[in-house]
C-alpha cells in the first residue's frame, strides 16, 4: 500500500465528493459526463484506487451474469425490484463499479438497462441508473474512504489557545532558588527537576554571568522571577544573608502581587522559620519528591504552554 | 454516515423523516464563516443539529403545511445564537455559519423527501381532476375535451454526506474549555467562537 500525506489523502477525498455529487446531482443530461469523470477519477487516483482495487481484487463477478439476471427479472416483470446484486459485500460494490465502468464505454448500456427494468425513455433510465446503481455504491465507499483516511491521517498535534492576559513574557517566569552553600546539592536536584519539568529555574551558579556582581545578578535574578524558593534546612543559620534575599522577594511580592510566590519549602519541624518568612506560606516537607510537588503547586504558573494559571488573573 | 427514515402517517397526513449528517471522528462540524469564507469546525450534537436547522424547518413547514420531524427537546433547551468566526472575529448566527457542503446536503434532502412528493402528489391531483374526458349532456352547452398526460416524477438521489475530511488542527480554549478546529499553518491569534476573545496559540 502507498503511503500517502495527509494533504494527498483530504485532497482525494475533496475531489471525490465533488465528482461523486456531481455524477448524482447534477442536471440528469449530463450524466454520462459526470459519470465518466468519476469512474476514471475512482481508478486513478492514488489514494481512492487503494481502497477499490481492494474490493475488485477479492470479488470474483461476472458482470454478464447480472445483465441475465436483470433480463430474467424483466420477463418475469419484477420491474426495478428485481434488480439483483450479490449478498457479498465486496463482490456487490465491484459489480456496481464494473456495470459503471461499462456504461462509461458503452452509453447504449443505459438504454438496455431502461428497457430491462421497464423504463422506455433515456432520462427516466438515467435516473432509476443513478439510484439503483450508482448511489448506493457511492454510499459504500464514501464509507470506506473515511474509515481509510481515518486510518492514514492520525489526529495532528493540538494546540492551546491562550488568552492573552494568561500569557506572561520571557523575563518574568524564572523561579528563584534562594539557599545555602551547603544544601548545594539539595538545591541542584530541585533545579534539575524543575528544567526537566519545563520551569526555568534562576540558581546562582550557572545562571550568574562570569565577573558580574553578586548582588546585582540576584537583584536581576529576583526581578526576572515569579517565585522565590526558600529551602530551610540545618544548614540556613546566616539570617543576614537570608534576610537580603527575603528582602528582594518581598519587594518583588509587594511589586508583582498575585504573579510572585514566596514559598518556604522547610525540610524539618526542628527548624525555625525565619521571622520574615513565617508571614508568607510555608510548607514542612517530609521528603525532596514532597518539596517539589509543594513546590510546583504554589507557584503562579502551570505546566505546558507557560501560562498564568486562571485564579491568579481573574480575580 | 448518513441515514435517512422516512416514514409517512397517513392519518395525520404528516410526513416525518430522520436527517443524520457525517462528522468527523471527533465530533467536529464543518463550519464557513459568513464574512471571510474560511473553514472551521466546531463540536455539535444531535440537538445542535436540529437547532441549525430550525429556520429551514420552519420555512418548509409553513410553505407546505407539513411538521418535519423537529424533536421537542430542541425548544426547551437554549442554544447559543450567535457564533463567531476564530479567524476574523465576525460574529453571526449558528445557522449563517454553516459550509456549502451541509446547505448543499440539506436542500438536496429536503428537495428529495419533502418537495418531489409535494410535486408528484400535485401531479397526481392534475391527472385525477383533468385526465379524463368531460362531454356537456345538454345541448346548448360547449363541449371540452381535456387531457393529462405527464412522465411519473422520479425522485431525485439521496444526497450522500461525507465522508467528512479528517483535516484541520485541534485548538483547546482555555477561556471557555471548549475545543475547536482550526486551518492547519494558521499562525496569528485567534478569536475564540464563543466567549469572542482573542486568543493566543500556543
Amino acid at each position: 500500500m502507498t503511503l500517502l500525506s495527509r494533504e494527498q489523502t483530504i485532497d482525494s477525498l475533496q475531489r471525490f465528493k465533488r465528482l461523486r455529487d456531481a455524477a448524482l446531482h447534477e442536471d440528469v443530461d449530463q450524466f454520462e459526463h459526470h459519470l465518466e469523470r468519476v469512474v476514471n477519477f475512482l481508478k486513478t487516483d492514488p489514494f481512492v484506487s487503494q481502497t477499490l482495487n481492494e474490493m475488485l481484487q477479492v470479488s470474483q463477478v461476472d458482470i454478464e451474469n447480472w445483465w441475465q439476471h436483470l433480463e430474467e427479472a424483466a420477463a418475469q416483470r419484477r420491474g426495478i425490484a428485481g434488480v439483483w446484486f450479490p449478498e457479498d459485500s465486496n463482490d456487490e460494490q465491484a459489480m456496481r463499479f464494473l456495470i459503471m465502468e461499462q456504461i462509461v464505454e458503452n452509453e447504449r448500456k443505459l438504454f438496455d438497462f431502461g428497457f430491462k427494468i421497464g423504463v422506455h425513455k433515456l432520462q427516466p433510465a438515467k435516473e432509476h441508473f443513478r439510484s439503483v446503481v450508482a448511489r448506493p455504491f457511492f454510499e459504500e465507499l464514501s464509507d470506506r474512504l473515511g474509515k481509510a483516511a481515518g486510518l492514514a491521517s492520525p489526529e495532528a498535534r493540538a494546540l492551546q489557545a491562550v488568552p492573552f492576559d494568561r500569557l506572561p513574557s520571557e523575563n518574568e517566569v524564572k523561579i528563584f532558588l534562594s539557599h545555602k552553600t551547603a544544601d548545594k546539592p539539595l538545591v541542584r536536584r530541585f533545579h534539575r527537576a524543575l528544567v526537566e519539568l519545563g520551569f526555568q529555574p534562576w540558581l546562582d551558579e550557572p545562571d550568574m554571568p562570569a565577573g558580574r556582581d553578586l548582588e546585582r545578578s540576584i537583584l536581576q535574578g529576583f526581578e526576572d522571577s515569579c517565585a522565590a524558593v526558600f529551602f530551610i534546612t540545618e544548614n540556613f543559620v546566616d539570617e543576614k544573608y537570608l534576610a537580603t534575599e527575603v528582602n528582594y522577594a518581598i519587594r518583588q511580592k509587594r511589586k508583582k502581587g498575585e504573579k510572585f510566590a514566596i514559598i518556604t519549602l522547610v525540610f524539618s519541624q526542628d527548624y525555625e522559620i525565619p521571622g520574615l518568612l513565617e508571614t508568607y506560606v510555608y510548607k514542612v516537607v517530609q521528603h525532596e519528591l514532597d518539596g517539589l510537588y509543594e513546590l510546583i503547586r504554589a507557584l503562579p504558573i502551570e505546566l505546558g504552554p507557560v501560562r498564568w494559571k486562571e485564579a491568579v488573573v481573574r480575580n | 454516515m448518513t441515514e435517512h427514515e422516512t416514514t409517512n402517517d397517513e392519518e395525520s397526513n404528516h410526513q416525518h423523516f430522520q436527517l443524520t449528517y457525517s462528522l468527523d471522528d471527533d465530533h467536529f462540524l464543518r463550519r464557513e464563516c459568513s464574512h471571510c469564507g474560511l473553514p472551521f469546525k466546531t463540536v455539535v450534537d444531535e440537538l445542535d443539529l436540529s437547532h441549525l436547522l430550525s429556520p429551514t424547518f420552519k420555512q418548509i413547514e409553513e410553505k407546505y403545511d407539513i411538521v418535519l420531524g423537529t424533536t421537542a427537546e430542541d425548544e426547551e433547551q437554549a442554544r447559543p445564537d450567535q457564533l463567531g468566526c476564530p479567524y476574523c472575529g465576525q460574529v453571526d448566527s449558528p445557522q449563517n455559519m454553516l459550509d456549502s457542503e451541509f446547505s448543499n446536503y440539506v436542500l438536496r434532502l429536503l428537495e428529495r423527501e419533502v418537495v418531489f412528493p409535494h410535486l408528484r402528489d400535485f401531479q397526481e391531483q392534475l391527472a385525477a381532476t383533468f385526465g379524463r374526458r368531460t362531454r356537456s349532456r345538454n345541448r346548448g352547452f360547449i363541449s371540452l375535451e381535456f387531457s393529462f398526460q405527464a412522465d411519473p416524477i422520479v425522485l431525485p438521489v439521496r444526497p450522500i454526506s461525507g465522508p467528512a475530511l479528517p483535516d484541520m488542527l485541534t485548538v483547546s480554549l482555555l477561556c471557555c474549555r471548549q475545543k475547536i478546529k482550526i486551518l492547519e499553518g494558521w499562525m496569528e491569534t485567534i478569536y475564540c467562537p464563543f466567549c469572542q476573545e482573542q486568543l493566543v496559540l500556543t
